[in-house]
């Protein structure tokens, strides 16, 4: 008999409002500076509040490492944006550093985000294998090239698999079984989607116009299209997000498992849908003030519909700590200095 | 002192309901059925504690306690008094409250003013290839997008726009000035201002504008303002700057991009009513009436409303109202 197991997040908006605020200003006093401790603090109070059969998440990184991350990438930023303004090379250089160097960066942003992370005090992990790295990303980039794009779903999956499937809890490793054709469903509904709101979108605003010629001023007329067209396609645009991150997380959830572990996720477009719009119309007519509230609202909704199963709840205190590897060597030193973090 | 709470060994994700005994230099760990553990009080980390979480003590042997009796955990280190501070503050809103009114007053300042000031610094000092680069840019998207179709004019018609432009650009000898004129279907009559001098006036302006030379050459110095006060290097720098503080000083996150198009547009007004300003001036010291920019932005205005074109909302349009341009120009 298999038993399910609730994600229960125990955090709420008060609280989180009053440490976003606090965030804001030591950012602000230190000049961003202390945005990566900021980071670390707002990740240790939702994890910390994310519970599974009553053992909490953590997350440890070092904020100096985070801020050299956001340095690193800061800089190739700004030479792909503004290198081309001092030599046209410059702006080619970066995006070429970012293409040859991007499986690098999954294991390393992976290393280190997993690493970071734990469960129970257990760490998760990634694998260490750079060259299996390069091989996915040669593989995932042909196929899409060679398909003019066409096959970015098969792409996109051999990703997810190398993401997950390379991650560990403790010493066991996830496993991830979705297939190309999945996620091409996925991207394809979203297709057809994006077409009939276009549809709709036209149909209303021109019925629209139709139907008020005549019943209302002239210099109203104007205003009523614009505000009709802003209002729906924004909708159309934040109901094709929902759909996206709903297929796409119950998709992914679902085709994972670790070591007796099943996931289940039964994310629904409409509901998540209600939340980012009711989210993005609270943060604008809040001037950003209701941003913690949004945020706490989508993450509990996340986590109210995502469940385990497993065998019985002894196996979640039966999982084993890695040995950090190579714990103390020259070597290692020089290699942790460049796990940083990097934020997709 | 005894703390009750849970241990973590550091090697399995089993939790232990455990009591601490914190005893001069030494703190024991004692779980029912096993071992008691004991570590010197010095090597314990107390993590400082963030909302009501339970507060974490770390071993260097990376075992973990968690408790919520928070107030016994501070007597463990009682001179870390640092590692108390950043909870003290987010507990009581006597500091929320002011924390909040001081970053409100302080990214409205950083919106209102610290951007305009540092991005104009930053414009004034840039080389001129800067400019030139992004007037490149430009023009390949326009041409890709077949925006700009070739000009219908006469040959007559286009050396009368050359003199009266020639006759402008006289005093700004050191910017490369260059006027184009083009047919257009998707703009209407229009003129716009590449950021290196390069200066777009399509062909229905010209038809809606040839009575009046005095009109055609206020657009002409309205676009010329753009120019000389590097508007389009401007614009990049203050629209990268407060997109940075959204995402990261602030922490929008996704909804950066949605803030940014929202706020920028008013950096894109001001810029406007300089560029107004700068052909008004130039319009006065060629003895002409400031009012002749008034005059042609009503003729186009109400060209758009024949057309019924859509009308954006004044507080999001890159533009100020006609009726509040024409009514700074009178005051000039």
């Amino acid at each position: 008999m298999r038993e399910n197991f609730k994600v229960r997040f125990e955090g709420n908006a008060n609280e989180y409002f009053k440490i976003w605020i606090v965030n804001t200003l030591l950012t602000i006093v230190t000049l961003g500076i202390y945005s990566a401790w900021a980071k670390v603090r707002n990740r240790k109070y939702l994890y910390g509040n994310t519970l599974i059969n009553e053992g909490r998440f953590d997350y440890t990184a070092d904020p100096k490492k985070i801020l050299v991350g956001r340095l690193i990438l800061g800089f190739f930023f700004l030479c792909y944006l503004y290198g081309p303004l001092l030599h046209y090379s410059i702006g080619l250089f970066a995006i070429v550093c970012f293409i040859v160097l991007f499986p690098w960066i999954i294991v390393k942003g992976s290393i280190f985000n997993l690493t970071n992370t734990t469960y129970k005090n257990v760490r998760f992990d990634f694998t260490r294998d750079l060259k299996a790295s390069y091989k996915n990303y040669s593989i995932a980039g042909l196929i899409t090239l060679c398909s003019l794009g066409l096959a970015w779903a098969w792409a996109y999956c051999r990703h997810k698999h190398f993401t997950i499937s390379n991650s560990y809890y403790g010493q066991k490793k996830f496993r991830f079984n979705a297939t190309g054709t999945d996620f091409f469903t996925i991207f394809f509904m979203m297709g057809l989607i994006y077409l009939l709101i276009v549809v709709c979108l036209a149909l209303i605003v021109g019925g629209a116009a139709y139907l008020l010629t005549g019943n209302i001023s002239k210099e109203a007329t104007p205003f009523v299209g614009m505000a009709l067209t802003y209002v729906f396609l924004g909708a159309g645009i934040v109901y094709i997000t929902a759909f996206h991150k709903t297929k796409i997380i119950n998709l992914v959830v679902n085709s994972s498992s670790l070591e007796g572990i099943d996931f289940r996720a039964r994310l629904e477009t409409q509901e998540y849908f209600k939340i980012l719009f009711t989210n993005a119309l609270a943060i604008i007519f809040s001037l950003g003030l209701l941003t913690p509230w949004a945020l706490i609202r989508l993450h509990l909704y996340k986590c109210n519909n995502i469940q385990l199963i497993a065998d019985d709840s002894k196996h979640f205190d039966e999982f084993i700590q890695e040995a950090r590897k190579g714990d103390g060597s020259a070597a290692d030193a020089a290699l942790d200095f460049w796990d940083f973090d990097i934020g997709f | 002192m005894k703390i009750k709470g849970y241990f973590y060994d550091g090697k399995t994700s089993k939790r232990h309901k455990a009591t601490l005994w914190v005893q001069g230099d030494v703190i024991e760990v004692h779980r029912e059925g096993e071992a008691t553990l004991s570590y010197p009080k010095s090597e314990v980390q107390v993590e400082g504690r963030i909302a009501n979480l339970p507060q974490t003590l770390r071993f260097f042997d990376q075992a973990l306690f968690e408790t919520k009796e928070y107030d016994k955990v501070l007597k463990i280190h009682p001179h870390e008094n640092w590692k108390k501070l950043l909870h003290a503050i987010e507990d009581r809103w006597a500091f929320i409250v002011p924390a909040l009114c001081f970053s409100a007053v302080v990214c409205y300042l950083v919106y209102q003013s610290l951007l305009p000031v540092m991005a104009e610094q930053m414009a004034q000092r840039l080389p001129g290839k800067v400019s030139e680069y992004m007037q490149d840019s430009t023009l390949t998207l326009l041409e890709r997008e077949d925006f700009l179709q070739k000009t219908q004019l006469k040959p007559s018609e286009k050396e009368r726009m050359k003199k009266l432009f020639e006759d402008l650009t006289a005093n700004y000898e050191s910017i490369d000035f260059e006027l184009k004129m083009a047919a257009t279907e998707k703009m209407g009559p229009n003129a716009f201002a590449l950021p290196a001098g390069r200066i777009y006036f399509t062909d229905s302006l010209y038809e809606l504008l040839k009575e009046n030379p005095g009109e055609i050459q206020a657009v002409l110095l309205h676009e010329m303002g753009h120019v000389v006060h590097k508007h389009g290097l401007k614009a990049a720098v203050q629209q990268a700057g407060l997109y940075f503080f959204l995402s990261f000083v602030v922490g929008l996150g996704d909804w950066s991009t949605l803030s940014l198009v929202l706020l920028s547009s008013s950096y894109s007004r001001d810029m406007e009513r300089e560029a107004d300003e700068f052909a008004a001036k130039e319009l006065k010291a060629r003895g002409l009436e400031p009012l002749l920019l008034g005059r042609a932005l009503e003729k186009m205005e109400d060209e758009r409303k024949k057309k019924k074109k859509l009308e954006i909302p004044s507080w999001i349009s890159t533009h100020p109202g006609t009726n509040e341009r024409i009514k700074s120009l009178k005051k000039q």
